[in-house]
Formats: C-alpha cells, structure tokens, sequence
C-alpha cells in the first residue's frame, strides 16, 4: 500500500469506532505494511487496515467512499471521522447446540484440499497429531501446541493460523495460555488478541456461531476461506477442528484431516 | 486416497484430457437429422433452461425466428403464442453436445457443423454464423435475416459439407484446434476476435472447395459471405472448444468447470464431477464499447454459448494474446495483460498448446477450478458480444462480463454436499 497518501474507510471495527466517534480523530503507529496490508497499533491492540482487512474489533476496511479520512504520514495512520461508518461487530457467543458441523465439515474438507505444498502438509500433519493425541481435552491440545507455534510459512504460519481457529472455535469455554515468542510479529499480536477475546477474529467467530444455526454456513466459512493464501483455510480447519471436539466426534475430526493429506496414525 | 489427493488426480485428468482432446471437422448436417430431440417441435436455445415466460428480448426474438422460419407460424404474433403455450418445447443447446453464440437459437432445418474427437470420442456441434448486425442470435428476425438463413441453409451449407467431405477423404477432416492455436498467435483470442483464424480457416476451405468441383459462381459467393464475416470461424471454435470440455467431463471428483453459459436471463455452469447440474445466477450485463446511438441501458444481460471458449482455455482467459481486442471489446491493453494474469489464479493449468506470444509463449490460463474462484473471490472473465434488449434490434457493441461468484457458490455447496467427507 502506498505511503503518504489519504483514504477513505466505509467501516470500523466497533471498539475502534468508539474511541475514534469519542474523540472526533485518532492517530496511532504503523507497525507493519505488507503488499496489500498495512497493521498500525492502537493501545496495544492490532488495526488491520486494508480494503478487504482480517475483520477484528480493531480493523479498518478502506473504501473509494466514506465518513471516515484515513490518511498516512511518515509512519503514522491517522483517522478523522466525518460521520459514523459502519460497525464491524462481535457475533457474541451464544449457548446453542453445534448442529451445523456435518455441513461444515463438509465445506472444510473441500476447501482443505486446496492446501498446496510441503510446508502446509507438514503442518496438516502435526495438526492431525496434535488432535489425536490431545483428544479429548482441549488444554491438552493447546498443551502440546505450544511447541508447534511457529511452524509454517507465511507472515502469519499456517499452524499458528490453525491455533487462532482452534482457540475461537471454543470460545470463552477455553482457558489457554501459550509462550508466542517463537513467531513472527504478526502471528504474535493476532494469537495473543485471540487469547484475550475469543471474538477477535469476527469471521472466525462468526462461523462458530453459524454452525449453531446464527447465520449463513457457507458464506462465513467462504469469507474465512478467501483470507491470505492457506490462512484462512487453516483458520476455517481450526475452528471446524474444535467444533468437532465440542460434540465428540473424533472420527470425524481424524477423518477430517487426513482427507486433506494428514497421514499420521497412532502406533 | 485422501480427498485432496482424489479431487487432484481427477483434476489432473480432466485437464490433460481437455487439453489433448482433438478437434476435427468432419462434416455438416441438418440439425433435425442429428439430433433426436427435433423429433417434436423443438428449438435449442444457449444457457441454462429457461421458459418462455423469463426469456429475455433477444433469445424471444430468436425463438420467433426460428419458429417462423421452421414454418410452424406464419407470423410473428402468432409464434409468440405458439411460445408461449409451450407448442414448442425449449431445450438448452448444452444437454444435447450444441453450442451456439448469444441466443443460441438452433431448430431442426438449420445446418450444423460436427467437430469430432476421435481421441476421446467425443462429438460437438455448432450452427453456421450470420456474420454481425442484424442477425437471429441477436434477437432479429425480420425478413432480410430469414432469407440470409434459408440461404446458409441450402447454398453455403452444401459447400461447406462439400469441402468437408473433400478434408475427410484427404486428411480425416479439418483440424480446427491447429487453426486455433495458430490463430491465438497471431492476435486473435478466440471469441471475441477471429480475424485471424477466419482467415486460416478460408485458407483450408477454398481449396477444398476447389477439389470439390464446386460451381465457381458457389465458390465465389460463399468465399466471399466468409469474407466479409470474421466471425465465422467463431463457432467452429465453439464446437471445438465443446468437445474438448466434454472430454473434461464427468470425471468423478473433479471440480473442473465444463460449461460456462448465459440464456439473457441466467447464467449457469456445470462442474465435471457434477454431471448435467446447471447451478445459475443472475446473468450480468456486459460493459464495453457500444454502436454509434445505443445507449448503456439499451443493453440486455449477457448472453449465448461462446464461453466455452473461456470455459477450454482461451477467448476472454486468453486476452493477452489479442492486443487489438480491446478495440472492439474497451479497456486498454494493460488490461488485456492483467486479466489473462488474473485467470491464472483460478485455474489449474498452463495450456499444453495454446500459448500466448506477449507471455513469452506461456499457456493460456486452463483448467477452470470451481474451489478456487471460490476461494479467491475472483469471477472469470467472459470477452462478448452485447444485444439489444428488445427482440429484432441485434447487436449493439462488444465488451466484457463476468460470471456471478453465486453460482459458483452454489455449486461448492453441492460439491461438498456430494463429495466432503
């Protein structure tokens, strides 16, 4: 993305957006750019800004129009609204049963498919291991995750994509912890928000919440699908991951992963 | 196997076989004699089903067309209330091995062009084109375009079943993928522009012709009709590119797409491992360069057959082998260039044969993946032709469309509902 110019977003994340309709305009760091990306940070929390941004409780999404002048100077980003955008919001979690995990299932293993490459393998791999062998305590999951983080490629590794799936498809009923000093930046700052608000992700949250019947299936798991390169795929394993240890379904799980080329069996 | 091993090696198939099909043209035949669906009144029309009653102007005006010139009405309103009674039966070109540009209209007296491949023994068929303007596919139906099309019935498809005769005893047929993929390296596209590869395929026909002991006043008239059209090669590539998609076809687990197509209403495409499952949307009306004294709003929502050639792995996909295109279709060459870059996020494959010049003679984008569109938002790009939307204008311009992400959406979802696990 270029620098020094001006733009416009048409929607905040909602606890940005109220900080910024409290206080008229915010200016904030910018701490990473990719191609496409630029992550500013605003009191500790990561502002994905972009046209078609990770959707988080932080993340401004750039438009040809609209209320609020994103512009960037040196290495700031600085927001000036001129009326209120649109909301991205949390979907919240709700207590309903996990009915719609067949159909997801379903849609993950399509869409896993398209993991390419010896590293995304790999890592399918320890993911399917990780699964197994923590099975049916997720703590112990996470546990064993813990010497994983890290692996892949990418400015945000696949495993750690799969991690921040996991961790959202639990929700509020997982207590995690994990040491993220082994990742890059990136992957850091996004684990260690979705460790601290399991709706973090939005769309990643939103799929759990659909699979209890909130909302439309295919077209949230499509939108976590299309994010970077294998990350979303691997978000979209993750959370489908956890679902599926909710209700009980090893076999599922199992059968899961190794449709997309996990080949681990246990001795 | 695992699934993704299963939808890789069903893939990998189908793209060898689209790409190794071959494409012979081996004769002409009226379309009734072909065909057993002509045996009650029948007329094929281009995309996926639709009825009377949602058929956009241009594929109405080509249904009374032909109608009227089946002679199963004497006059256009009472065609229409034929129509509309359902007296004659509408049946996608598609489901029967035709494909045919914009309204598709086929019915049982006109000519039809067989492309066989004898490698995977497939047959498709195409019917002969009008040449541009004021013409049925496009909805017209006056009387200039019937008489232009009783004589494609008679004169120019005796020739051309003349010379394809002569090609069959001499070579086994006219290998209509050779002039194609001369063609696309010499700046057509295969679409949307054929000037080119008409003029290939006149270079093979008159001498054939020739040796045929035509009449030199038929030799002369028919040379001339392919002169002046360049779009005739159009639907030989069209049938060339069908059987080359059927070979594609039916394969169990492949989400290659096989048929992309627009009736003026819908849109719709078929998935190999889907068999004849039509998943449709909202057809989109095209943008581009129109007439002189049309209007954007006169334009009706995309239509006909001819993205086959995009669905086989050339036409729009192939953009950048065709820099004079968007003379005729808009836009600059730069984007010629990055659309064809684009169309090779979603697809599988860099075609074996058909290679574009400017790309330092990569293959063209191939291999259509349903899981990647998805995935990537991207919705392939159709180079068209644009109609008027009122039945018995024609055509009005020339542009690009895409095909809507939802039908592909839909499709994933029966996908998954077939084959995820």
């Amino acid at each position: 993305m270029p620098r020094n110019m001006a733009y416009k977003a048409s929607s905040l994340g909602e606890d940005l957006l109220w900080e910024l309709m409290r206080r008229g305009s915010l200016a904030m760091e910018v701490a990473e750019r990719t191609k496409d990306n630029v992550y500013a940070v605003f009191h500790g929390h990561l502002v994905p800004v972009a046209q078609e941004p990770l959707l988080t409780p932080f993340s401004v999404s750039l438009s040809s129009q609209g209320p609020v002048e994103v512009s960037f100077e040196g290495n700031f980003m600085i927001l000036t609204a001129h009326a209120q955008p649109l909301s991205i919001g949390r979907p919240g979690e709700s207590p309903g049963e996990i009915k719609g995990w067949p159909e997801l299932v379903k849609l993950a293993s399509v869409l896993g498919s398209l993991l390419r490459g010896d590293l995304d393998l790999h890592v399918s791999r320890l993911a399917l291991k990780l699964l197994e062998e923590g099975w049916p305590d997720p703590e112990a999951v996470i546990e064993g995750a813990q010497r994983y983080v890290g692996a892949g490629a990418g400015s945000t590794p696949s495993f750690d994509d799969f991690l921040a799936g996991y961790i959202t498809g639990w929700g509020r009923s997982l207590q995690a912890r994990l040491d993220l000093s082994n990742t890059t930046y990136l992957s850091r700052a996004i684990l260690s928000e979705v460790l601290a608000d399991r709706d973090y992700l939005v769309e990643v949250a939103r799929v759990r919440e659909c699979a209890k019947g909130r909302g439309d299936l295919l077209h949230h798991s499509l939108r976590v699908a299309s994010m970077g390169g294998s990350s979303g795929i691997f978000m979209l394993l993750g959370v489908t991951s956890a679902l599926l240890q909710r209700v009980g379904e090893k076999d599922v799980l199992l059968k899961l992963w190794r449709s997309i080329g996990g080949t681990h069996r246990s001795p | 196997m695992s699934l993704r091993e299963e939808i890789e090696k069903a893939n990998q198939m189908a793209v060898e076989r689209m790409m190794e099909a071959s494409a012979l043209w081996v004769d002409v035949v009226e379309a009734g004699r072909k065909l057993a669906v002509f045996s009650q009144p029948t007329i094929l029309h281009a995309g996926p089903p639709v009825e009377w009653e949602s058929a956009s102007g241009p594929l109405r005006g080509a249904l009374i067309g032909a109608t009227l010139l089946e002679g199963w009405a004497d006059d256009p309103q009472s065609a229409e209330r034929k129509l509309a009674k359902g007296e004659i039966r509408l049946l996608p070109t598609h489901e029967v091995g035709v494909v045919a540009p914009m309204a598709g209209a086929v019915s049982p007296s006109m000519p039809l062009v067989v492309i066989r491949d004898p490698k995977y023994g497939n047959e498709a068929y195409s019917n002969l084109n009008e040449g541009i303007g004021k013409v049925l596919r496009y909805g017209a139906y006056d009387e200039t375009v019937l008489k232009r099309l009783k004589w494609m019935g008679s004169e120019l498809s005796s020739a051309f079943k003349a010379a394809v005769d002569q090609a069959v005893k001499e070579r086994g047929g006219m290998d209509v993928k050779l002039i194609l993929t001369q063609a696309l390296n010499m700046g057509d596209e295969g679409h949307n522009r054929h000037v080119a590869g008409t003029s290939l395929f006149l270079n093979e026909l008159v001498r054939y012709m020739i040796m045929s002991d035509l009449p030199k006043e038929v030799t002369l008239r028919v040379v001339d009709f392919v002169k002046g059209n360049n779009f005739t090669f159009l639907n030989f590539a069209m049938a060339a590119g069908k059987v080359m998609t059927l070979a594609a076809h039916n394969i169990k687990y492949s989400t290659v797409i096989t048929v992309m197509s627009r009736n003026g209403t819908e849109a719709g495409i078929w998935v190999s491992g889907l068999g004849k499952t039509w998943f449709t949307a909202q057809a989109k009306i095209p943008q581009g360069v129109l007439f002189p004294g049309f209007r954007p709003e006169d334009a009706n929502p995309d239509i006909g057959d001819s993205a086959i050639t995009e669905t086989s792995g050339f036409g729009g996909f192939a953009m950048a082998a065709a820099p004079s295109i968007v003379s005729w279709v808009g836009g600059s060459v730069q984007f010629a260039v990055e659309n064809t870059e684009r169309m090779y996020q979603i697809t599988l494959a860099k075609h074996r044969y058909f290679k574009i010049p400017y790309l330092s003679f990569q293959g063209t984008p191939t291999g259509l993946d349903l899981r990647k569109v998805v995935k990537t938002g991207i919705e392939p790009t159709i180079n068209t032709g644009i109609a008027h939307k009122q039945p018995g204008v024609g055509q009005i311009g020339a542009g690009v469309v895409s095909m809507s992400i939802e039908m592909f959406k839909r499709a994933l979802r029966h996908y998954a509902q077939e084959y995820g696990i």
